[in-house]
């Protein structure tokens, strides 16, 4: 480890914990502590949207991808994308206006109120599939934290866990969502900027794209082409040999299918009500997109210019973008793009422990215990279920593991619960309860069945699970009583201006 | 021997991408004209 390197960590970490502290005053009801008071300006949803979504991933594994396979790895890049760009144009506007209408602050609110369930089974149902699925994903961003630190700085794993923790408690538990949407903000920045500044570098010195593609052609053709499989395995000694499989149209849905988890991220969609207006989506809608878009074409061309630069094939491709920023950049610029990592992995589990938080708060402790509890007494219990729900992620990510497996999992199990659900719910007046209910529950129950008796497929669950919950609202919806009156007007105003 | 990439990769990678930013600007475009 450098001392300069450590002195950015420190500074830009000092940084977001101060602007926590800054806003903690700020925040006297449920709404203003989950939703900022829905008062977001769009640069703000914009960025902080994509900067929730996009975890180290983005940083680590997709540029890991391309570093390892060439463009083949372009494939989950292009459905994430374009699964960007769908849920802002369908989701974003009615989701805003709906949650408003009908005063909701969580998604499990939502399901609730949208469909006047009075038994309490849908808010209970979701909210616990939140919690769940949550905190392997948390745990899964703990985990990708704590290696960093650990490579970084030298510490022991857990202690780089515990700091790592300590960090996002800090600011999540003093801010907010005002808090979290601002330094996500900044984190989108940094991301940006640090993703962008490293290609940029080094197509120059490769001698521009000629150069690039010249290089790469030179050390295998296929690393070019979008449907070649090509191999990568140091220890084994395979360093990018052509796989003589080709690739399978399964495969590509498999990666691009990947956009349809968008429509029911829990942690994403909540930024969509967050915005001061549903006028202000489309402005929110293109910040977001072109940076999604800019991004993830820097972090695969991260991956195939790391190929061409480096002299000595890297042990983990996984730290191509780490191995490149510390090749090429003096230690004070090094660490500030590092910070881009941390920033990556901080500003989703910031956001995806607030979540959680909304759900044990709102969900379990307002409605179904204490409907009449004072905006002190949910704040203190609001701030305490990020604790809870932190040491929790953190006894489980204690165990390490493999961060994309579970990542991959969590992905496909908000995707297939509450994406169908999500988008019908906005778009179909004859939906029913029963029918998010089952929905939600063959959604769910079908990516976990895949994912343990029928992955050898090769098909990602989340293709079964999405499709198998949405016939099955249909038909359940179909088969139930026609919606009530009040619930159908309710629907026509709350869509009236989108 | 010239490399480069080839046509589905360009196609494929460069179309959707284009495609998106340019339907958001137009999407953008049209609301903000509507409301002013």
């Amino acid at each position: 480890m450098n001392i300069q390197t450590v002195a950015t960590f420190i500074v830009y970490i000092g940084g977001m914990i101060l602007i926590g502290a800054m806003l903690y005053k700020k925040n006297k009801s449920m709404e203003d502590y989950f939703l900022a008071g829905r008062s977001l300006n769009s640069f703000v949803v914009a960025l902080s949207a994509e900067a929730s979504d996009m975890s180290g991933w983005l940083l680590l594994g997709l540029p890991g991808a391309a570093y390892a396979g060439g463009f083949n790895a372009m494939w989950i890049a292009i459905g994430l994308a374009v699964g960007t760009y769908l849920n802002w144009q369908f989701v974003a506007r009615r989701l805003r206006d709906y949650t408003e209408k009908v005063n909701s602050i969580t998604l499990s609110d939502y399901f609730e109120n949208r469909f006047h369930d009075k038994s309490h089974l849908l808010r209970i149902i979701s909210a616990l599939l939140t919690l769940t699925f949550f905190l392997f994903y948390t745990s899964s961003g703990m985990v990708a934290g704590a290696k960093l630190f650990e490579n970084t700085f030298g510490l022991s794993y857990n202690l780089a866990l515990y700091i790592g923790g300590i960090v996002i408690i800090l600011y999540t538990f003093l801010g907010g969502f005002l808090a979290v949407s601002w330094t996500d903000f900044f984190q989108g920045l940094l991301m940006f900027v640090a993703l962008l500044l490293v290609p940029t570098f080094l197509i120059k010195s490769l001698g521009g794209f000629s150069g690039l593609w010249q290089e790469l052609g030179s050390i295998n053709p296929n690393l070019l082409d979008s449907l070649k499989l090509v191999n990568y395995d140091l220890q084994q000694g395979v360093t990018w040999v052509t796989d003589t499989s080709s690739v399978t149209i399964l495969s590509i849905i498999s990666l691009a299918a990947w956009g349809l988890g968008y429509f029911g991220q829990p942690h994403i969609l909540v930024r969509f009500m967050g915005i001061r207006s549903s006028k202000q989506v489309p402005k929110a809608q293109l910040i977001g997109v072109v940076w999604v878009v800019l991004t993830l074409l820097a972090a695969v061309f991260v991956g195939v210019l790391g190929i061409a630069y480096l002299d000595t094939p890297l042990e983990d491709p996984e730290t191509v973008f780490m191995t490149l920023v510390e090749v090429l950049f003096n230690p004070w610029i090094a660490g500030f793009l590092l910070a881009a990592i941390l920033a990556a992995i901080m500003s989703t589990i910031d956001s995806q422990l607030l979540v959680s938080s909304s759900a044990l708060a709102e969900d379990f402790y307002k409605s179904i215990f204490r409907p009449n509890a004072s905006n002190k007494e949910l704040m203190f219990v609001s701030r305490g279920a990020v604790i809870l729900i932190a040491i929790f992620a953190m006894i489980l990510a204690k165990s390490g593991g493999s961060v994309l497996n579970l990542v991959a999992y969590a992905w496909a199990g908000f995707g297939a619960t509450f994406g169908p659900t999500i988008i019908l719910s906005l778009f179909w007046k004859r939906m029913t309860r029963n029918g998010a209910l089952a929905g939600m529950i063959v959604g769910g129950l079908t990516v976990i069945l895949w994912k343990n008796y029928l992955s050898f497929t090769g098909l990602y669950e989340i293709v079964p699970g999405f499709i198998f919950s949405w016939i099955v609202i249909m038909v359940v919806s179909y088969l139930d009583k026609k919606p009530s009156q009040d619930i159908v007007d309710e629907f026509d105003s709350a869509v009236k201006n989108v | 021997m010239e490399y480069g990439l080839t046509a589905t990769t360009v196609f494929w990678l460069f179309g959707p991408m284009v495609l998106i930013i340019i339907l958001s600007i137009v999407n953008y475009a049209l609301n903000n004209g509507g409301s002013k």
